[in-house]
């Protein structure tokens, strides 16, 4: 049970990480123009830190679903959504809300900073820790059946809230052009 | 047996799944592309609503915030193109307009690859100069020349499509009073 429920986060972690990855490779200027509008790092230091931090979303979601969530990976996962959370709650402060996160992927929201981002991404830690912990209470392993089931199952999941997150933004898109026609 | 009815079970539920976030996501981007319906431009600002905040750099690195703008004065946001001669026939008198009325001038470009040198002549000092296609997006401005003059508490109070310096004038006049 606890292996099961283990697995399953670490692999919904994983996919969301693909997904966030994907983005920043494929969208990249759009990512490097957000951590600037951060207002937080040098312009020197921009475009490293981008490329670490792609680097380090890569290597979490090719490494979790293999190895499950390791000390290492919890760290990685914490240490990376600390960042990212420690950032906006920085430009939340100071009052800079017209940015977006820069989330990317299936994490992207609206193009405003809100504290349910904070909320969301303090969540996520949570999730982890508790994953790791989950993985380290599981006795048995898991066979390869069970495996593809459950990363079967989380696809499907990752699947249901981005679907989820689109229509949301066309409903959003909807109301605004009724208002117009009205 | 029964685990690969599940896995098959499931596999067909992705592919529904993603059948139904392609299909959102191209009605998404349609609506996102629709710019009018009727003759009546889409996603334009009513006077009066709070206009989007924003931060840009200059092409000389200093920073424009929106927001400490107007906390201070009224803004006046034109919107131009380094290709436009209109605008280019109402910039001169931009030096008139912060001789004449209290307020900050943003001058925004929509065009941030050609060559802008024209546009740069013709900016007086004091004004502020942003080189910013997204800008112009965010504030649905699809033709230039256009004028917004945005109030202290950060709301539209007025805005129109400029043919001619007397346009801009006009604006303002009717906004902020004649001044002598």
């Amino acid at each position: 049970m606890f292996a099961g429920l283990a697995f399953l986060l670490s692999m919904l972690f994983s996919l969301m990480f693909v997904s966030t990855a994907w983005d920043k490779v494929s969208h990249a200027d759009k990512h490097i123009q957000s951590i600037r509008a951060y207002q937080l790092t040098p312009e020197g230091l921009i475009r490293p830190l981008f490329a670490l931090f792609t680097v380090w979303e890569i290597g979490v979601c090719l490494s979790l679903p293999v190895l499950g969530m390791t000390p290492y990976h919890t760290l990685a996962v914490c240490g990376l959504l600390g960042i990212y959370t420690m950032a906006i709650t920085i430009n939340l402060i100071r009052g800079h809300r017209d940015i977006s996160c820069g989330c990317g992927g299936i994490m992207e929201g609206n193009n405003r900073l809100h504290w349910g981002l904070v909320l969301r991404n303090t969540l996520l830690i949570v999730a982890a820790i508790s994953t790791y912990l989950l993985q380290l209470e599981s006795v048995t392993a898991l066979p390869l059946l069970s495996k593809v089931m459950l990363g079967l199952t989380s696809v499907a999941l990752v699947m249901v809230y981005a679907a989820y997150q689109k229509i949301n933004e066309v409903q959003a898109r909807m109301s605004r052009l009724r208002k117009w026609m009205v | 047996m029964m685990e690969t009815i599940v896995i098959i079970t499931l596999l067909i539920c992705i592919g529904q799944l993603a059948l139904i976030y392609m299909l959102a996501r191209y009605v998404a981007q349609f609506t996102a592309e629709i710019r009018g319906i009727k003759g009546i431009q889409v996603g334009g600002f009513e006077i009066g609503e709070i206009v989007p905040l924003f931060r840009e750099m200059t092409p000389d690195k200093q920073k424009v915030t929106l927001r400490e703008l107007f906390q201070t004065k009224k803004v006046l946001l034109m919107f131009v193109n380094s290709s436009c001669p209109t605008c280019k026939s109402i910039l001169p008198s931009i030096s008139q307009v912060i001789a004449q009325y209290n307020l900050h001038v943003v001058i925004i470009n929509g065009d941030n690859a050609g060559d802008d040198s024209a546009i740069t002549a013709l900016l007086p000092s004091g004004v502020h100069y942003l080189r910013s296609p997204s800008v112009m997006e965010t504030y649905f401005v699809t033709k230039v020349p256009h004028a917004m003059l945005i109030d202290q508490e950060g709301k539209l109070e007025n805005q129109a499509s400029l043919k001619d310096a007397n346009g801009l004038w006009a604006l303002l006049v009717q906004e902020l009073g004649k001044v002598s």
